[in-house]
């Protein structure tokens, strides 16, 4: 990108720019028009000029020209049109319909002019974002251990802003203002040349001293440019490490270190202020004082003659023109300095060296060749940043379908081998090529397709799961879903292409289901299904989908799906006698095993849906009041509160026993004390209200078989169904659709499809009784053929910012299933499950080699640097690396479980 | 069902808990699980890593030991009675297989609030030791008898 931001705005829009100029040229005459007409229409009908006596007429639309003597027109007029003679009223009219008619045309041409230059800064700031960002795709991977990424955020979203503001003015506004100005000097030259002086010489003070003040305030301007963009770093870095700096006691460090550098912002800012009006009281005293002159100097030339008055008033008229024009290009050079120190700064930044060649991300909708003959390192040497060797020349051969494992410590090598081979590091020495051709001159679409890479901390974006496996999939729009060119998609595209942006449509298809051994979108889920075994995935997003609600467009094609699953369920429960582990949901009965709130209210609640100040809890309060309940609850949470506190009490906070005491959290422990004696010192009934909502919410909680207080008398149950009905009854306007009550025989929407099917609680009094809940649950949704739609639910779970929702294992093993849906050719896996087990490692890996060995013949190449040495009994190599070298080379030739050791290679 | 105030009785029962007073007793009954079983379901499997030890608060159960002819059953187990302490304490895997005879209800002590529990109270840790020394006097009179009868 250009170093001046005028070099790159005049690159990218000169046929605008010029188009602009032109408009604004020809905007001109219409302009001088209507400033011309009021003085017209005052003077001529409205005063009488002309118009001595109510007969008289004047001539309107009279077009003529003369050519000047120097010409050669010698003073002869050329008459186009005599013009119409008009009276007196009707040329008020016609100049006041003149007068309309111009400020409707100046209005449109400022109309077109304004959107015009919106139009083309929005475009440019469009194409500087793409073109930043495009850049940024291109580093080099080292370029981005010293980047924060919250710094390079805000350099794209912010600081880039002003910029698309003042792109449409860089070369109208000058030249507009310019022209303003310089026709009031002459003006003022014309009438006299001393006064013409005197004015020049203080708008040249102006022009000079002005800019010369604001260089202080351009260098306070960056400064304030990189203070607040490191703050925005060290935001993100909070934000990001909120686990170190809590668990590290580094809360208060954080603080200041915040407020150190918003210390810093201030007095940058505060500087900038004092600055700016300084600039602008010099800049105002100049403009006042020049009047003054004026006055002296032009009255002085008016008393001794030299000046008729005439030409005073008209210099001192045109003076009050000049100010403004020239303020505003002041103002305007102010803008385009600032402006091009952000571009600058943010320029430096993405100029770096070494980007890639676009070529080598070109979007390729083809199919690239695959490796079908040899993946070759030789000599691959790799050095760290400070020149500290990683790997020693290290020289190693993949032929398809080997499969080799690295072993040894934590950075003995094996890892930086893995990083080359995905074209993550260049090494130092030493080449790697593919089927013969150098690695790094193979484009992204070459490799980033034929080479799969795994590591252990792979950054998910905040997507759903399904899109975060086929991530691998996408590389181009293979299949177009834009039926119809429209009006807008046209615009769309023609809008792309005006800024430079790419004219790839989103909205495609861009999955390469046929990388994934796919036919299309239909049997996509199967190959999904079969990787997300391999990497023991399934079964979690199996348990996501089952804890997930059904997506609304779904509900119709699910509810008779779910409802016949939950009486295949029940009958399968009772088929192997385990009726007693589920408590069925029965409106007319209390469920013993779930907590009295979700005994009365037997619903789910959907806070989304809630409009109105109603909320679930409020209603609950006044039903609860309403049906009389309130005192039993408040007493039962009284008991409640005095038993535990008769048991935890006088634990020592840091008792662990205190965090098994539910309902109440171990700090809540005081105030519940001094509520249970405000309570008891009086009548129930005159428990404060806030003590009740309080003690109603320990009640709220209570789940008789978990808490075993034994507080749940019969009557009491009854009470609570009762309550349980006027809740649904009653249910207000605003709560309606909020809350989906339990109901038999039909589809709770709100619930998960869990809680659908098995329409009870589980009674986890019973050893075991989740586990075999679940797996009949399993049993059911497998025979009905249910798990693949509740897979696929699964799938659409949202992972969270930086996959958050996800535990390790999970992200890791998402990693490995991402790299292997693609079917790649070299499967590359970086010390990827790290999170696993050394059990559950070594199972992965003798699946994932299956399937690798059974995809194709020969089959995919394997390189895995493992994180235990064990599974390298099941890869046909097993290099061993110390010290970034590789030790010993083991061979095992299927049908032989002996290794026999090699020379180590060189 | 099962209520903290019965379980308090139950525990106060069992001699390790006799001397201690019923409030912690409640404590260490609220901190526990009540867990029941099916009939032929077990409760502790030989050799599994335990972290749990168990008062029966209803019901009859086996306690076996596998051999090379099935299992044997050593000793059978009734209400109150109080097992799997020895894992707990030492970190040992189960040294026999107990099975629920018919439904049998238990209260399952965790591993933390019983040696919170102990910690806390001095005459438990002592009552405990006690218990045990009996055992192991017991135990040396046995191996003793079983060498004698075996030279003899």
């Amino acid at each position: 990108m250009d170093q001046s931001i005028f070099r790159y705005t005049w690159r990218f829009s000169k046929r605008d720019q010029i188009w602009l100029l032109f408009v604004v040229v020809a905007s001109l005459p219409f302009y001088f028009l209507s400033l011309d007409l009021p003085k017209q229409i005052i003077n001529g009908p409205i005063q009488g000029e002309g118009f001595s006596s109510p007969t008289d007429t004047e001539t309107a639309l009279r077009i003529a020209f003369s050519i000047p003597a120097w010409l050669g027109g010698g003073g002869n007029e050329f008459v186009l049109f005599d013009g119409i003679e008009l009276e007196r009223v009707t040329m008020l009219v016609y100049l006041c319909t003149l007068f309309l008619s111009f400020v409707l045309i100046n209005g449109a041409f400022k109309l077109y002019i304004s959107v015009f230059k919106g139009r083309l800064g929005e475009r440019m700031l469009r194409r500087m974002r793409y073109q930043l960002v495009d850049t940024l795709l291109r580093f080099p991977l080292p370029q981005f251990r010293r980047m924060r990424s919250s710094e390079v955020a805000t350099m794209v979203k912010d600081e880039v802003e002003p910029l698309g503001g003042f792109i449409g003015d860089a070369y109208v506004q000058p030249a507009f203002l310019l022209s303003q100005a310089v026709t009031a000097m002459v003006f003022i030259m014309l009438q006299s040349v001393t006064l013409g002086l005197v004015a020049g010489a203080i708008v040249a003070v102006q022009v000079i001293l002005i800019p010369r003040l604001r260089r202080r305030l351009l260098i306070l301007g960056r400064q304030r440019q990189l203070t607040a963009r490191a703050l925005a770093g060290r935001v993100g870095e909070i934000v990001e490490g909120i686990i170190g700096v809590r668990v590290n006691d580094a809360t208060n460090w954080e603080r200041a270190e915040i407020a150190n550098r918003l210390g810093k912002i201030f007095f940058i800012r505060f500087d900038i202020y004092q600055w700016k009006f300084l600039v602008k009281f010099i800049n105002n005293l100049l403009a006042q004082v020049t009047p003054f002159i004026f006055y002296l100097i032009g009255g002085y030339f008016a008393i001794t003659g030299r000046l008729d008055i005439g030409q005073l008033v008209a210099v001192i008229a045109a003076y009050k023109e000049l100010p403004s024009p020239l303020k505003d290009l002041i103002d305007w050079d102010q803008q385009r300095l600032d402006v091009q120190v952000k571009y600058t700064q943010v320029i430096e930044q993405f100029t770096i060296g070494k980007v890639l060649d676009p070529e080598l991300q070109k979007l390729d909708t083809n199919t690239p060749p695959r490796i079908d003959r040899e993946v070759a390192a030789s000599g691959l040497a790799i050095r760290d940043d400070s020149g500290a060797t990683l790997l020693e020349p290290t020289s190693l051969k993949l032929a398809p379908g080997d499969a080799v494992a690295a072993i040894g410590p934590v950075g003995a090598g094996g890892e930086y081998l893995a990083e080359a081979l995905a074209k993550l590091s260049e090494p130092d020495s030493g080449r790697i090529l593919i089927d013969g051709s150098p690695i790094e001159g193979l484009p992204d679409s070459f490799t980033g397709r034929r080479i799969g890479y795994a590591e252990a901390n792979t950054y998910l974006p905040q997507s759903s799961l399904m899109n975060a496996l086929i991530y691998g999939l996408r590389h181009a729009p293979l299949r177009s879903q834009t039926e119809e060119e429209t009006r807008e998609t046209r615009q769309w595209l023609t809008e792309a292409r005006a800024s430079g942006n790419t004219e790839t449509n989103i909205a495609d298809d861009w999955i390469d289901y046929a990388a994934a051994g796919a036919e299309g979108p239909e049997d996509l889920l199967v190959r999904l299904r079969e990787v997300l075994v391999l990497v023991d995935l399934e079964n979690d997003v199996y348990r996501l989908g089952l804890r997930s609600k059904m997506p609304e467009e779904a509900l119709g094609e699910m509810e008779s799906r779910v409802l016949a699953a939950r009486d295949a369920f029940r009958e399968r429960l009772v088929k192997n006698r385990g009726e007693q582990y589920v408590e069925m949901f029965d409106p007319d009965h209390y469920v013993v095993n779930a907590s009295v709130k979700e005994n009365l209210i037997f619903g789910v609640s959907d806070p989304d849906a809630i409009d109105g100040e109603n909320t679930e809890d409020l209603y609950l309060a006044k039903v609860v009041t309403d049906t009389g309940l309130e005192e039993k609850l408040v007493n039962m949470g009284l008991n409640v509160a005095e038993t535990l506190i008769d048991l935890f009490g006088d634990l020592a906070p840091d008792n662990p026993l205190l965090e098994r005491m539910d309902l109440m959290s171990p700090d809540e422990i005081d105030d519940y004390r001094a509520i249970v004696r405000r309570a008891s010192a009086g009548e129930l009934s005159e428990v404060e209200e806030s003590d009740r909502r309080a003690l109603l919410r320990l009640a709220y909680g209570y789940i008789e078989p978990r808490h075993r207080h034994g507080m749940l008398d019969d009557d009491l149950q009854t009470a609570i169904v009762a309550a349980r009905q006027a809740f649904r009854d009653n249910l207000p306007e605003d709560l309606s659709g909020a809350i989906v009550f339990y109901q038999p025989g039909s589809l709770n929407s709100a619930a998960s499809v869990q809680d659908n099917v098995l329409f009870g609680r589980i009674v986890d009094t019973y050893a075991e009784a989740v586990e075999r809940v679940n797996a009949l649950l399993r049993e059911t949704m497998d025979s009905l053929g249910l798990t693949d739609a509740i897979i696929e639910l699964g799938l659409s779970f949202d992972v969270g910012s930086g996959a958050k929702r996800l535990s390790l294992a999970q992200q890791q093993k998402v990693s490995l299933a991402r790299a292997l849906i693609k079917r790649p050719d070299l499967l590359v896996v970086n010390r990827a499950l790290t999170a696993l087990d050394a059990n559950a490692q070594d199972a992965t890996v003798t699946r994932v080699l299956d399937f690798a060995r059974s995809i194709s013949d020969p089959g995919m190449a394997v390189f895995w640097v493992l994180g235990h040495p064990g599974s390298g009994q099941w890869f046909d190599r097993v290099l061993t690396f110390e010290n970034g070298r590789i030790a010993k080379s083991e061979e095992r030739t299927s049908g032989t479980e002996e290794g026999r050791a090699l020379e180590p290679a060189k | 069902m099962s209520l903290l105030s019965n379980e308090v009785e139950l525990l106060r029962r069992v001699p390790l808990f006799a001397g201690i007073e019923p409030g912690k007793l409640k404590l260490l009954a609220y901190t526990s699980d009540v867990v029941t079983y099916e009939p032929g379901q077990v409760l502790v499997r030989k050799d599994d890593i335990g972290d749990a030890a168990y008062v029966i608060i209803e019901g009859d159960a086996d306690v076996s030991v596998p051999a090379d002819t099935g299992d044997i059953t050593v000793a059978e187990l009734h209400d109150g009675d109080f097992f799997g302490e020895i894992a707990i304490l030492c970190d040992t895997p189960r040294t026999a297989t107990v099975t629920a005879k018919g439904e049998l209800t238990a209260l399952r002590i965790r591993k933390e609030p019983f040696f919170q529990l102990m910690k806390q109270f001095p005459e438990m840790a002592v009552e405990m030791t006690r218990l045990l020394a009996e055992r192991l006097t017991r135990t040396t009179a046995d191996l003793i008898e079983a060498q004698q009868r075996q030279s003899a």
